[in-house]
């Protein structure tokens, strides 16, 4: 019983501790990222390593998700005889919540566990102290690029995903239902503005990419320099940056409904 | 990798990125053919408006011509008081009547316009003065039931 | 034969590219160096020798300044290192280069690359002169022709060569080796001493090489100090060395199992641990 409770303090402290830690990375990487403008290209090599090598698994996925949401969309919509509407359903449901947060969660596992393992590998290795004791600064030169490249690449792929499913509704809806183009199309509009819908989507999906890039390059980091201490930290950003953006997804979501 | 191959795939990756945002912003999102420059609001005040909200629809014929901008209670006569745009294209005469409908039972609640027969335009600031407020329909089934219950005795 | 008498009408500092004056270091309580004295001259090449896990990596990166001591000072081409801010001390790195342990080579570039990275960091050579500089490097190292492989792809004597090259890149006045030796075949082993020796004297660099590897080690240096549990327990040139009597290091040079360094860590005696009845205690029964 009191070892029990004794866990749970533990437990406590140490997330406390973490988030802690986590913030003050965070800031110390905000302070040294002048390199990573300064030299584009190290950042640009990043979105390639985690924007381009991601843009499969998220186009994919996007498309699928969109038919998806059509097929089910039209399983409901069709017994209030509001089936011309799925164009609304799923436009909205990926702009505002699923284009987003699927990307998020994707990106996490994909790239963001890719960016933990190297980072902590790089650790593990004595990497990073190698380029400390070269009076070259590892946050500014190795962490900083990552996490650009994650805050940009992000909304870019959300974007794509949600385009990509609603490319994947209108096959269902035109090409499945038999749903005429224009009526699919112009429902949409009608129900979808830009500034509520989209641009939430889109600081939704920036959000997203600073909490998801900012937990991989910390895990990496602050990882074990051992190869279980790096997978563990691997696993730890792909369910933090799930819980993560879950949690901010709630928050923005509510701040935005009141908005309205 | 060498930098070439690495900045060109970047560059594809940001293209189609920024393809998609402006597929979301234009064709799905409609902002092209909402530019506030084309259009004049005018004013239209009821005394209940029911469940019509901000960017609702504002049709005539059917046809949509523009949208509510702003809903705001005048404090003095405690009426609604709603903004519409209305696409410069149309110009509608000064006796226009607008009443707050709803497109079926569910469906969203938007401003129809029915164009009258006067000589002059409807021009920015004016006010509609012809107006029917929204059907509130818990005030109708309220006046069916006060009724049915009024002949009810009456039957016995 | 180098001689370590110093000339008092120089400052120390001037002789002495290296100074550590009685430096304590521990973590929490438990003090992994106590009381430890060096010095390492301009231009000499020093072993730190010592058993594993007696703190010698320790020693390097309070000379870098990745940690600091707990009392004592280090001295470093006449600053002290542990006041340093981080922009000075980055500024001190700049002449100092170490050469870890596993090499600790960029796996995400080529050889080349990885030797061209501190040029690349800290110079705006053009790219010409950068590549020439690396294929120097490289040459000395005897690895020219593998610029273009990577990390990966090396044997680990080739890797701790390349490593050795990146070390020296930016001509460093003070180089550091943390177990040049470990795990590195006789051929690898004696090309790696004789590149480490010839680099320090070509470079008119100083060196300071942590090894435990004291064949190798009495071969090429200029001075020893040996290290044990935290404190230094003989130094000399390696003639001294050899002919040492001290029991600590002739234990080490002759690599005898048993000595001053036990071969059993401290233990309750071996027969109350299996519980053995002695025949003699067994007979009074």
């Amino acid at each position: 019983m009191i070892n029990g409770i004794r866990r749970i303090g533990s437990r406590g402290i140490d997330t406390i501790w973490r988030a802690g830690a986590m913030a003050r990375f965070f800031w110390l990487v905000l302070l040294n990222s002048g390199m990573s403008f300064r030299r584009l290209h190290l950042t640009v090599r990043e979105i390639y390593f985690a924007g381009v090598m991601s843009l499969v698994i998220i186009m994919v996925s996007g498309l699928f998700v969109g038919m998806v949401l059509g097929l089910q969309g039209f399983e409901t919509l069709q017994k209030y005889g509001a089936e011309e509407t799925m164009g609304v359903l799923v436009a909205l449901s990926l702009v505002r919540e699923l284009g987003p947060v699927v990307t998020a969660l994707l990106f996490a596992s994909r790239a963001g566990s890719a960016i933990t393992a190297e980072i902590g590998l790089m650790k593990a290795t004595e990497q990073l102290k190698a380029m400390d004791m070269m009076a070259i600064d590892p946050i500014a030169r190795v962490v900083a690029p990552r996490f650009w490249a994650g805050v940009i690449s992000m909304p870019i792929l959300a974007a794509l995903f949600s385009a990509m499913g609603i490319f994947g509704g209108y096959i269902v809806a035109v090409a499945v239902v038999g749903i005429d183009p224009g009526v699919f199309w112009a429902n949409m509009q009608s129900a979808v503005d830009f500034r509520y819908d989209v641009w939430n989507g889109i600081i939704k999906s920036i959000a997203f990419g600073i909490a998801v890039s900012i937990i991989a390059t910390f895990e990496g980091f602050d990882a074990d320099p051992t190869a279980e201490g790096v997978s563990r930290a691997t696993t730890r950003t792909v369910v933090t940056s799930a819980l993560t953006v879950l949690a901010i997804d709630l928050i923005l979501t509510a701040f935005m409904i009141r908005g309205l | 990798m060498d930098r070439k191959t690495i900045d060109l795939w970047v560059g594809i990756f940001l293209m189609l990125g920024f393809g998609a945002l402006l597929f979301l912003a234009l064709k799905v999102g409609n902002l092209g053919s909402e530019r506030t420059g084309d259009v004049y609001t005018v004013e239209a005040r009821f005394e209940n408006i029911g469940g019509l909200k901000l960017k609702a629809p504002v049709k005539s014929a059917g046809v949509l011509v523009g949208r509510v901008t702003d809903i705001r209670l005048d404090a003095d006569k405690f009426q609604a008081v709603a903004t519409l745009s209305l696409d410069k294209r149309f110009g509608f005469p000064k006796d226009t009547g607008a009443s707050i409908l709803t497109s079926g039972l569910l469906g969203e609640v938007y401003i129809g316009l029915e164009a009258g027969g006067d000589d002059k335009k409807l021009a920015q600031g004016d006010r509609i003065t012809i107006t029917q407020s929204a059907v509130v329909l818990e005030r109708l089934i309220g006046q069916f039931m006060f009724n049915k219950a009024a002949e009810g005795p009456d039957k016995k | 034969m180098p001689t370590l008498t110093t000339n008092p009408a120089i400052p120390a500092s001037r002789v002495n590219f290296v100074e550590i004056n009685n430096v304590d270091f521990g973590y929490d309580k438990r003090l992994i160096l106590k009381g430890i004295s060096m010095a390492v001259p301009k231009g000499k090449l020093v072993a730190i020798m010592g058993g594993s896990g007696c703190g010698k990596t320790t020693l390097l990166r309070l000379i870098g300044g990745q940690l600091k001591p707990s009392s004592g000072t280090v001295e470093v081409a006449g600053q002290l290192v542990a006041d340093l801010d981080r922009e000075q001390l980055y500024a001190l790195r700049r002449k100092m280069s170490m050469l870890f342990q596993f090499g600790a080579l960029f796996t995400d570039m080529s050889v080349f690359d990885n030797i061209a990275f501190q040029l690349r960091e800290h110079t705006d050579l053009p790219e010409d002169m950068i590549r020439d500089l690396v294929l120097m490097k490289l040459n000395a190292v005897g690895l020219r022709g593998a610029a273009k492989l990577f990390p990966a792809e090396l044997s680990g004597g080739m890797a701790r060569r390349v490593a050795l090259a990146r070390a020296v890149a930016l001509d460093p006045e003070l180089i550091m080796y943390d177990e040049p030796f470990a795990g590195l075949d006789p051929i690898s082993l004696s090309a790696v001493g004789n590149t480490i020796r010839r680099l320090n004297d070509a470079l008119g660099a100083t060196s300071i090489v942590v090894t435990h590897d004291v064949v190798e080690s009495l071969q090429i240096v200029d001075y020893l100090y040996f290290v044990a549990d935290g404190k230094i327990v003989g130094q000399g040139t390696p003639e001294e060395i050899r002919a040492s009597t001290e029991p600590f290091i002739k234990q080490f040079v002759h690599a005898e199992m048993d000595g001053p360094v036990p071969f059993h860590y401290p233990a309750p005696k071996y027969a109350d641990d299996l519980d053995l009845q002695l025949p003699a205690a067994g007979a009074s029964r």
